[in-house]
C-alpha cells in the first residue's frame, strides 16, 4: 500500500468522476477510490473534505443530506451539470497530457 | 469577452455564496461535526470488520484522521470570507473602545460633524444648481440665443431679430422664444395677478417635455378667435386646488376667456431656470395673442436645439455669419451689438458659480482644520494605549493588523460624524430655503437626495482614512521590549511633536485664509452700502399693478387712469407725492431697446451700440423719487397722448452720446417714434448698488403705451403702514384692479444685496467656526505639549526661574509656530483671493487693513489658547511638578 502524492486537480478529477454515476457520501467516496486502485491511491480526510467543499462552492456537486443503507445520516454528494462538463475537460487533459508524457518516456 | 464574462460570472457566484455562508456559519459548521463524526464511525466500523480490536480501532481510525481541529479551520476557510469576519470583529473592538473614552469621542464627533456637514450643505447646492439636469428633453442640445453687449452678455433678442435669425437659420432644428406677458386672472374672490409667458408655437415641441394633462401649442391656436393658454403646476395647484376639469374650461385673464388646453408637469419651466432672479412663469399663452406684444424692444428669450451632429461651435459660426449676412443686407439696421449663443448646460449665471466655488473651497477648509483637530486626539489617545498595542504585537499581531484596527476606529468614528453632520446639513438646508428664497436659481432642487447621501458616505469613508492613517502608522510603530518594560508611560517624542506642530501651522494657515476672505466680503458689502443710489431711498413704498388691455388700450383712458390715481393718492394725509414707472430702480429691468440718434451714424463696434433702457414714468417721479434735474424740464400735463414726442435722457446718455453739447432739441427714434429731449436728469443705479451705470431714457406715461407700471408714493413716514389706504384709492378708481409686488424701497434695495448678504453670512459663519476649531486645536496641542514638560517647569523653577521667564518661554515656543502658520495663511491669502475678485467690491484683494487686522485677531485668539494652558501648569508649585512622575 504505497501512498502516492497527486495533485489538487487530479484529485478533484477522480472525484467527480467517482460521482459521475450514483450520489455517494464521502467515506464511500474514498473507500471506492481506494477500491478501484488497489489501495494505491488513499485520500485522507484532510484532503478529501476541503477538496469536496471547495467543489461545491465552484457549483460542481451538489450536497444533500439522506440516510444510508443502516439509517445514518449522511451527507450526500451529487454531481451538477456543470461538473459533469468540468469532468469531461478535465479527462480530455489529462487524458493529452498522460500521451504526451508516455511519448517522452517512450525514447530511449 | 465569453470567457471574460464567464470569469466575472464565477467569481461573483462565488463571493455570494460565501456571503451567504457566512449568515449560516453555524450551521455549517454542525452539519461539518456531523460529517466527520460520521466519517470516523464508518472508518471504525472497518477496522472492527478488518478484525482489528475496539480500542486500537477507534485509535487507528483517529490517527488516520488527522487533526480535526485543523481540518475544521481548514474547511472553515473554505466556507467563510475570513475579510469580513476580522472587519467585523474590528468594528466591535472599535465600537468599544469608542464608548470606553466617551469624551474623546465626543469631541471628535462633533468636530467631524461639522466638516462634514458643511461639506455636504454645500455639495447639496452644487448638485441642485448645477448637477440636475435641466427639465428639457436632451438639455445638452439645446442652446439660449442671446445677443451680447459690452456689459451686458446675454440681451434678449428683439422681434425683428428673431425672424431674421430664423428665417436664416441653418444649424437649428428648431427655434422657439417666448416674451414675458402679464395677467390679471379674474373670477375668483380677489383678481390676482399672474406672471406668464408668450410662446412662439414651436416652442413646447421644441423642449420636449409632455405635459401633465391636456397637449401644448399647435400652429392653429395662433387665432386671436379662440385664446388658448397652458396652466403651470404651481398654478394649477395653488389656484384651481389641482382640479383635473379644468381642461377646457375657459378663466378669464385681462377681461378676456382663454380656454385651458394644458397644464405642465410640476418641474417644468421656462424661461429656464438659471439666472439669479428666476422669473417663474405660471401661465403660457400663444405669442401671436399676447396683449403686451411689441414690435420693439429685446425681450424675446430665444432658444435653439441643434441639428443632430452640430457642435456648439459650429452654431456660434452660423449665428455670426447670419448677423453679418444680415447687415450686409440692411445696413441701416446695424446698431452694434453681436450674437451670443450659450448652450444650455453652461447656462448658469457665473456669479453664482464663484460664490459657490469659494464657498465648496471654504468648507474644504473647515473639513481639513476638522481633521488636524482629529489627528490630534487620535494622537494623544493613540499614546495612552501604548501598552495595549505592545500586548497585541506580542501576542503576534502584525503591524497592518494594528494599523488596520485603528483605521477602523477612525473610520466608524467619522462615519458617526458624518451621520451627525447629515443632521446638521439638513438644518443648513432649511435655513438656506428661508434666507435665500428668491435669491438662488432653483432653490427648490437643493435637497438631501441620493446623490448628496452618496457623497456624504464618502466623504466620511475618506475622511477617516485620511486623519486615521497617520496616527495609526505612528501607534503601531512601537518598540515592543522599551514599551513593555516601561509601563506605557513614555510618549512617542518628538516624531509626534513635530506632527502636531505642522497640523497647527496648517491649521493657522488656513483659518487666516478664510478670515481674510471673509474680511474682504464684509468690507464690500459695507462698501456697497455706502454707494448713493441717486435718489432717496427712504419711506418710498412701491406696488405694481397691470392696466388690462381691452379696457385700456386707448391712450385717452390711461391717461385718465393716471390722473386719476395719482391725484387720489397725493390726497392722502401722511403722502407727500405719488408717481408711476415703469420699471424702478432695484427692480425687473425694462427691455433694452435700439435707438437711434439724429444726426449721429453708428460707428462700428459693440463698445458703440445704440441700445438703451427706457422707463415710462408721470410727471411727478423725478420729484417723488428725489432725482435731481440737470439740465431742460421734466415732464408735464401738457406731454399728453396727442402732444409732440418728447423724453428726457439719464446723466450718462448724456455724457455718452452728446460729448460737449447740449442734447436738449436733438431727436432720438425708438420703438419707431421719434422723440425730442427735454431734460437730462441725474443718473440712478437701477440695476443694482454694484452695477455699472448705464444710459436710459425716460417717456412721459401718456405717450408711453404702457400697460404695466409701478407706483411709487413717497410718504412721511413708515409706507407700509398706508399699503391699505393706498389700495383703497386705487381700487375706488377701478375695481377690477389688483395691487401686488408691494415693497418699500429699502426692501427692494436689501433683496438686490441679498445674495452678497448670503454668501456673506456663509463665509463668516465658516471662517468664525475655523477660528474656533484651530484655537481648541492649538488649545489641545498645548496642554499636552506642557503636560508632558511638567517635570521640566518644575525644574527650572525650582532652580529659580520666574513663573513669567517660563511662561514667556513655553508660550514663546508656541507663538512661533503660529507664527509661521500665520506667514503662510497671509501668502496664501495673497495668492487664493484674487480668485474671488469678483465678488468684491471696491476693495482690492490685497486690502492691507483687512489683512492685518485678521492677522492680529487669530494671533490674539492662539495667544489666548496658548496662554490658558501653559499659565495652569505654571501656578502649579515646582514641588509638585517635580513629583509627577
Amino acid at each position: 500500500m504505497t501512498k502516492v502524492d497527486i495533485l489538487q486537480g487530479t484529485l478533484d478529477m477522480l472525484v467527480l468522476k467517482t460521482l459521475s454515476n450514483d450520489p455517494m457520501h464521502g467515506f464511500a467516496i474514498a473507500l471506492r477510490i481506494r477500491q478501484l486502485t488497489d489501495e494505491v491511491i488513499q485520500i485522507g480526510e484532510g484532503s478529501l473534505y476541503p477538496a469536496l467543499y471547495r467543489m461545491e462552492l465552484k457549483g460542481w456537486i451538489k450536497a444533500e443530506w439522506g440516510v444510508t443503507e443502516n439509517n445514518r445520516r449522511a451527507k450526500y454528494y451529487k454531481l451538477t451539470r456543470t461538473g459533469r462538463k468540468q469532468l469531461e475537460g478535465e479527462v480530455s487533459s489529462y487524458t493529452r497530457l498522460t500521451e504526451a508524457i508516455a511519448k517522452v518516456l517512450q525514447t530511449a | 469577452m465569453n470567457r471574460l464574462l464567464q470569469y466575472l460570472f464565477q467569481f461573483v457566484w462565488r463571493l455570494w455564496r460565501r456571503l451567504l455562508s457566512l449568515l449560516r456559519r453555524r450551521g455549517h459548521e454542525r452539519e461539518m461535526e456531523e460529517e466527520m463524526r460520521f466519517h470516523l464511525e464508518m472508518q471504525i466500523e472497518q477496522n472492527l470488520a478488518a478484525g482489528i480490536p475496539a480500542e486500537e480501532a477507534r485509535f487507528a481510525a483517529r490517527r488516520q484522521f488527522g487533526n480535526q481541529t485543523w481540518l475544521k479551520e481548514v474547511s472553515r476557510e473554505m466556507w467563510s470570507l475570513r475579510f469580513i469576519e476580522t472587519l467585523i470583529q474590528d468594528l466591535r473592538f472599535g465600537a468599544r473602545m469608542l464608548l470606553k473614552q466617551p469624551g474623546f469621542t465626543l469631541v471628535a464627533v462633533l468636530t467631524l460633524a461639522l466638516g462634514i456637514g458643511a461639506n455636504t450643505a454645500i455639495f447639496s447646492v452644487i448638485n441642485g444648481v448645477f448637477l440636475r439636469p435641466l427639465p428639457y428633453h436632451e438639455p445638452d442640445r439645446l442652446m439660449m440665443i442671446w445677443e451680447k453687449l459690452p456689459r451686458a452678455e446675454q440681451v434678449e433678442l428683439s422681434p425683428t431679430d428673431y425672424e431674421e435669425y430664423e428665417k436664416r437659420n441653418q444649424v437649428f432644428a428648431q427655434m422657439g422664444a417666448a416674451e414675458g406677458a402679464n395677467f390679471n386672472l379674474t373670477g375668483g374672490s380677489e383678481p390676482i395677478h399672474v406672471d406668464g409667458q408668450a410662446a412662439t408655437a414651436s416652442l413646447f415641441p421644441l423642449l420636449g417635455v409632455q405635459p401633465l394633462l391636456g397637449r401644448t401649442f399647435t400652429k392653429e391656436d395662433d387665432d386671436a378667435n379662440a385664446p388658448v393658454v397652458i396652466l403651470s403646476h404651481r398654478l394649477w395647484q395653488s389656484h384651481f386646488a389641482g382640479n383635473r376639469a379644468i381642461l377646457n374650461q375657459t378663466i378669464r385673464l385681462n377681461d378676456k376667456s382663454y380656454a385651458v388646453i394644458g397644464v405642465m408637469p410640476p418641474e417644468f419651466q421656462y424661461p429656464p431656470p438659471v439666472r439669479q432672479e428666476p422669473i417663474l412663469s405660471d401661465l403660457w399663452v400663444p405669442r401671436s395673442l399676447a396683449t403686451e406684444t411689441r414690435k420693439y424692444g429685446h425681450i424675446l428669450k430665444t432658444i435653439g436645439r441643434l441639428k443632430s451632429g452640430v457642435t456648439y461651435e459650429q452654431a456660434r459660426a452660423a449665428l455670426a455669419l447670419a448677423l453679418q449676412q444680415r447687415l450686409q443686407e440692411n445696413p441701416k439696421e446695424h446698431n452694434g451689438i453681436a450674437t451670443n449663443p450659450i448652450p444650455l448646460p453652461a447656462q448658469v449665471g457665473r456669479q453664482i458659480k464663484l460664490a459657490v466655488q469659494v464657498l465648496a473651497a471654504a468648507v474644504l477648509f473647515v473639513l481639513l482644520i476638522a481633521c488636524a483637530n482629529v489627528v490630534n486626539l487620535l494622537l494623544s489617545s493613540a499614546t495612552a494605549r501604548q501598552k495595549e498595542f505592545a500586548l497585541r504585537a506580542a501576542l503576534g499581531a502584525g503591524r497592518f493588523r494594528i494599523v488596520r484596527q485603528l483605521l477602523t476606529e477612525s473610520v466608524l468614528l467619522s462615519l458617526l460624524g458624518g451621520g451627525f453632520g447629515l443632521l446638521l446639513a439638513y438644518g443648513m438646508l432649511k435655513a438656506f430655503h428661508v434666507f435665500g428664497a428668491g435669491q438662488v436659481a432653483r432653490l427648490e432642487e437643493i435637497t438631501l437626495d441620493t446623490r448628496v447621501l452618496m457623497f456624504a458616505t464618502a466623504l466620511s469613508l475618506l475622511t477617516g482614512f485620511a486623519f486615521g492613517l497617520a496616527p495609526a502608522w505612528q501607534a503601531a510603530r512601537i518598540n515592543l521590549n522599551q514599551t513593555l518594560k516601561e509601563g506605557g508611560r513614555h510618549a512617542s517624542g518628538s516624531g509626534s511633536q513635530r506632527l502636531r506642530n505642522l497640523l497647527i501651522v496648517a491649521e493657522v494657515a488656513l483659518s487666516l485664509i478664510l478670515l481674510v476672505g471673509a474680511g474682504l466680503l464684509i468690507k464690500s458689502f459695507w462698501r456697497l452700502q455706502q454707494v448713493d443710489p441717486g435718489f432717496n431711498p427712504d419711506n418710498l413704498l412701491t406696488l405694481e399693478i397691470q392696466l388690462p388691455y381691452p379696457k385700456y388700450a386707448e391712450a385717452r383712458r390711461r391717461e385718465t387712469f393716471q390722473q386719476a390715481t395719482l391725484e387720489r393718492l397725493a390726497a392722502l394725509p401722511g403722502v407727500q407725492s405719488a408717481a408711476f414707472i415703469s420699471h424702478p430702480p432695484f427692480g425687473r429691468g425694462p427691455g433694452l431697446n435700439d435707438f437711434k440718434i439724429e444726426g449721429k451714424p453708428v460707428p462700428l463696434g459693440i463698445a458703440n451700440a445704440r441700445i438703451a433702457g427706457q422707463r415710462i414714468i408721470s410727471s411727478d417721479y423725478f420729484r417723488t423719487m428725489g432725482i435731481p434735474l440737470l439740465e431742460g424740464r421734466a415732464f408735464s400735463s401738457g406731454d399728453g397722448a396727442e402732444a409732440p414726442r418728447v423724453s428726457i435722457i439719464s446723466q450718462t446718455f448724456a455724457t455718452k452720446y452728446f460729448v460737449g453739447e447740449n442734447p436738449l432739441g436733438h431727436r432720438i427714434q425708438m420703438g419707431g417714434e421719434w422723440f425730442t429731449i427735454v431734460g437730462v436728469v441725474g443718473e440712478v443705479r437701477h440695476a443694482g448698488l454694484d452695477a455699472e451705470l448705464s444710459p436710459h431714457v425716460y417717456f412721459p406715461f401718456a405717450q408711453g403705451g404702457q400697460f404695466r407700471t409701478r407706483v411709487v408714493i413717497r410718504t412721511h413716514d413708515d409706507p407700509l403702514s398706508y399699503v391699505a389706504a393706498i389700495r383703497q384709492q386705487i381700487q375706488a378708481v377701478d375695481r377690477d384692479l389688483p395691487i401686488y409686488a408691494v415693497f418699500t424701497m429699502n426692501q427692494l434695495i436689501a433683496q438686490t444685496v441679498a445674495q452678497r448678504r448670503f454668501n456673506l453670512l456663509l463665509l463668516g459663519a465658516f471662517a468664525v467656526v475655523a477660528l474656533l476649531l484651530s484655537a481648541i486645536g492649538i488649545y489641545g496641542v498645548m496642554s499636552y505639549a506642557t503636560a508632558r514638560r511638567t517635570n521640566e517647569i518644575g525644574i527650572r523653577m525650582a532652580l529659580g526661574a520666574s513663573r513669567g521667564a517660563v511662561l514667556r518661554l513655553i508660550i514663546g515656543q508656541g507663538l512661533r509656530v503660529v507664527a509661521l502658520g500665520l506667514l503662510i495663511g497671509l501668502l496664501g491669502a495673497l495668492a487664493l483671493t484674487r480668485w474671488m475678485k469678483t465678488l468684491l467690491f471696491e476693495v482690492r484683494a490685497t486690502d492691507p487693513l483687512t489683512y492685518t487686522a485678521l492677522a492680529l485677531l487669530l494671533a490674539g485668539a492662539a495667544l489666548l489658547a496658548c496662554f490658558i494652558p501653559v499659565r495652569r501648569a505654571t501656578k502649579v508649585g515646582p514641588m509638585t511638578a517635580l513629583r509627577v512622575e
